[in-house]
């Protein structure tokens, strides 16, 4: 899986291995984070992950979708970049 | 730095802090409301999917519901309390809640119906069906018609401030922009619920213990820190990954099929639900205990290989009987949730995925809520002048298990809280806080250090020590080797450093303070479930199955000295029930013998 992230610096592409299922955009997110790059900022504070809290937007392939609701092909090519709104920092947008 | 001065500062951003910041301003007093999250959004309230209730003459008395089950009684509430929190609950506090919580859920209640929101009343069991939103969206409209109260959301709180001993303030960040903020007030409530340190998260994700481990450093003590409460929680499919849906599934009012329960290999998991073990409509929830400690058994002769898992298995029926259930479901969701779903879970699609899977749902069971927490008094307080908590992060009212009731306790205690907190802040002035600066140094430090452990490392590394050690069934063996693991990441965390030297929205500086809070629940946690050489409540021994009410029968009490855990036991204060002194061959047996009502 190829995931590229609009960061505040730029963008930046990551490789992951292709997950076996289909998964959220959150797990994607959840697995850069832990394992490629601990500087990356995307809404995770008191997340539901369920749908219920509605915070974790973000622009999916130029679409707006909530990251923990939003499945993708474990094999994927994604582009991450903010929504709508003043950045706070990378995907981070002030709500 | 952003400095706000307060009479009563409440931190915490569902139930208990909602009601506590309601109450002290109802008081006359001036309040601050702080919260990591956002007001309603956060907090294992959100999660809820079952229901909350009083006794039912209650009910009928404060809450309009007419036909509420009068044979309900307060009494057998009571003795319900006593007897489900395996006797180490405090009952002074159980009898004030009691009567406590019937005009706390009036008062829900009014805001429910001003906001627009749908509960169901069941009479039998005296209890409201509700799910997470809607009660978020009361809560949000109860703080918003109490427009004094100021409202500080994704704040994160690292320290409660102290002076001459007492509770004058706290400070934390904005999440968004890092600035620092400092709360100078005369009096402080928690109200920041529990804390889950393993994996398999169901709730909100940031469940760290942030009140527990603040009331400690300000001096306060945790007690019955080993009772966790777990529920049956989705593993695969992916997508649907920490949902409790397996919990309402093992309803049969809820969901038609009956699955069979299995561990990965196919092998049968057993549990009597007829007979001696048979719930009653007031007692559904104790099933909540008996699923973990029936099925534990089973899953816990593979717990090296296979660890937290075992499947549904609806083999039994076919691929329209399956189907035709899940639409049956979802229709009885359809008051909270959009047209054939579970919160985000596409119910049908969830069905097709099951029958793809052998007909099976892989789950595991995951932490739902801690009956440990910060230890009070009658009045909420924490022994700390100025310092009161309420809600999941207090200990106490359900001793060794919750056998529902949580909605209800933080409301009940949450106004109690909010009228202690206000009452204090009235013969109180704003003090300056002795220990800012050294506090403040110490959540800036990792940005000066290069070359240490990350935060989000170190909380895999604690999730994995607790997943093997500190889960749903335990041995001596395992919880030794997960608290020395937790004592070694302790030591570690001195030394954390981060990747990013920015401030604004950074999760390792945010999960650096809620990690240091989780580390030490963790280990309080720990240390007294390696003690405890019995079973009791959710604390279920592999190697020590007995309840063993003759040794074992009083509570292990956490507190710092010096900055390092120090432990003492505290037996049930001069008990309204007596106290039964037998011994019992399991938590089911004690369970059929002393919680359930049979015919």
């Amino acid at each position: 899986m190829k995931v590229r992230i609009q960061k505040s610096e730029g963008l930046v592409s990551y490789e992951l291995p292709n997950f076996p299922t289909e998964v959220t955009v959150m797990e994607v997110l959840d697995y850069i984070y832990a394992h490629l790059d601990h500087s990356l900022a995307y809404y995770r504070h008191s997340a539901c992950g369920q749908g219920i809290c509605m915070r974790c937007s973000l622009k999916l392939n130029g679409k707006n979708v909530l990251a923990c609701a939003e499945t993708v092909p474990g094999d994927a090519d994604l582009l991450l970049e903010p929504r709508g709104g003043e950045v706070v920092r990378d995907l981070v947008v002030a709500s | 730095m952003h400095i706000v001065e307060t009479d009563v500062l409440v931190v915490g951003g569902a139930g208990a802090a909602v009601t506590a910041a309601v109450e002290a301003q109802e008081s006359g007093r001036s309040v601050a409301l702080v919260t990591k999250g956002r007001v309603g959004r956060s907090g294992n309230t959100i999660m809820v999917g079952g229901s909350f209730g009083i006794d039912g003459e209650s009910a009928r008395e404060y809450c309009g519901e007419p036909e509420a089950n009068l044979d309900y009684t307060r009494e057998r509430l009571f003795r319900k309390l006593v007897t489900s929190a395996f006797q180490i609950g405090n009952q002074g506090m159980e009898r004030h809640f009691v009567d406590d919580a019937p005009p706390a859920v009036a008062r829900l209640l009014g805001w429910v119906k001003e906001a627009g929101q749908k509960f169901k009343f069941m009479s039998k069991a005296s209890r409201w069906r509700v799910s997470g939103r809607p009660f978020g969206n009361a809560l949000r409209h109860g703080l918003k018609s109490h427009e004094a109260i100021e409202v500080y959301e994704d704040t994160m709180m690292v320290d409660v401030l102290t002076s001459g001993g007492a509770a004058c303030g706290a400070f934390g960040f904005d999440v968004y922009t890092g600035e620092i903020v400092l709360f100078r007030a005369k009096s402080v409530v928690l109200a920041t619920g529990g804390f889950q340190p393993f994996s398999l998260q169901n709730s909100i994700s940031d469940m760290t213990g942030d009140g527990v481990g603040m009331a400690l450093r300000a001096g306060a003590s945790a007690v019955d820190m080993e009772f966790l409460l777990f529920i049956g929680t989705i593993l695969e499919p992916q997508y649907a990954r920490g949902s409790i849906l397996p919990y309402l599934l093992s309803i049969p009012a809820m969901f038609g099929p009956r699955p069979k329960m299995t561990d990965l290999d196919g092998r049968e998991l057993s549990f009597p639900t007829e007979g001696r073990y048979k719930v009653g409509p007031a007692d559904t929830k104790v099933n909540k205990l008996l699923m973990s400690y029936f099925y534990g058994k089973g899953i816990w002769k593979n717990w090296d290989t296979h660890g937290n898992a075992f499947y549904y298995d609806y083999s039994a029926y076919s691929d329209q009987e399956i189907l035709d259930a899940f639409a049956k479901f979802a229709d009885s969701q359809k008051t909270w949730h959009r047209k054939g779903k579970y919160h985000r879970i596409d119910l049908q699609r969830l069905g097709r995925d099951i029958i793809a899977d052998k007909k099976r749902l892989k789950v595991g069971f995951g932490n739902e809520y801690s009956m440990g927490g910060v230890l009070v008094d009658a009045n909420f307080a924490t022994g700390v002048p100025g310092l009161f908590a309420a809600g999941e992060v207090t200990g106490g009212l359900f001793g060794a298990f919750r056998s529902g009731d949580g909605l209800t306790e933080m409301l009940a205690q949450g106004c109690t809280a909010g009228k202690s907190a206000a009452a204090y802040a009235a013969g109180a002035e704003l003090r300056d806080p002795e220990d800012y600066a050294a506090k403040l140094a110490e959540l800036e430090a990792p940005f000066g250090r290069a070359n240490g452990a990350s935060p989000a490392d170190l909380l895999a590394r604690l999730y994995a020590h607790c997943d093997r050690g500190f889960n749903f069934y335990r041995s001596g063996e395992l919880i030794a080797e997960a608290y020395a693991g937790v004592r070694a990441l302790r030591a570690e965390f001195g030394n954390i450093s981060l990747a990013s030297s920015s401030r604004r929205y950074n999760l390792e500086w945010m999960q650096s303070v809620m990690l240091r809070n989780l580390l030490l629940c963790a280990e309080l946690g720990l240390h007294a479930a390696g003690e405890r050489k019995e079973s009791r409540g959710t604390h279920l021994r592999a190697d020590h199955p007995e309840v063993n009410n003759r040794d074992f029968l009083f509570s292990y009490v956490g507190s710092l000295q010096n900055g390092e855990p120090a432990y003492r036991t505290q037996a049930p204060a001069e008990p309204l029930l007596p106290l039964d002194r037998n011994v019992y061959p399991n938590v089911a047996e004690c369970i059929a013998s002393t919680i359930l009502e049979h015919d």
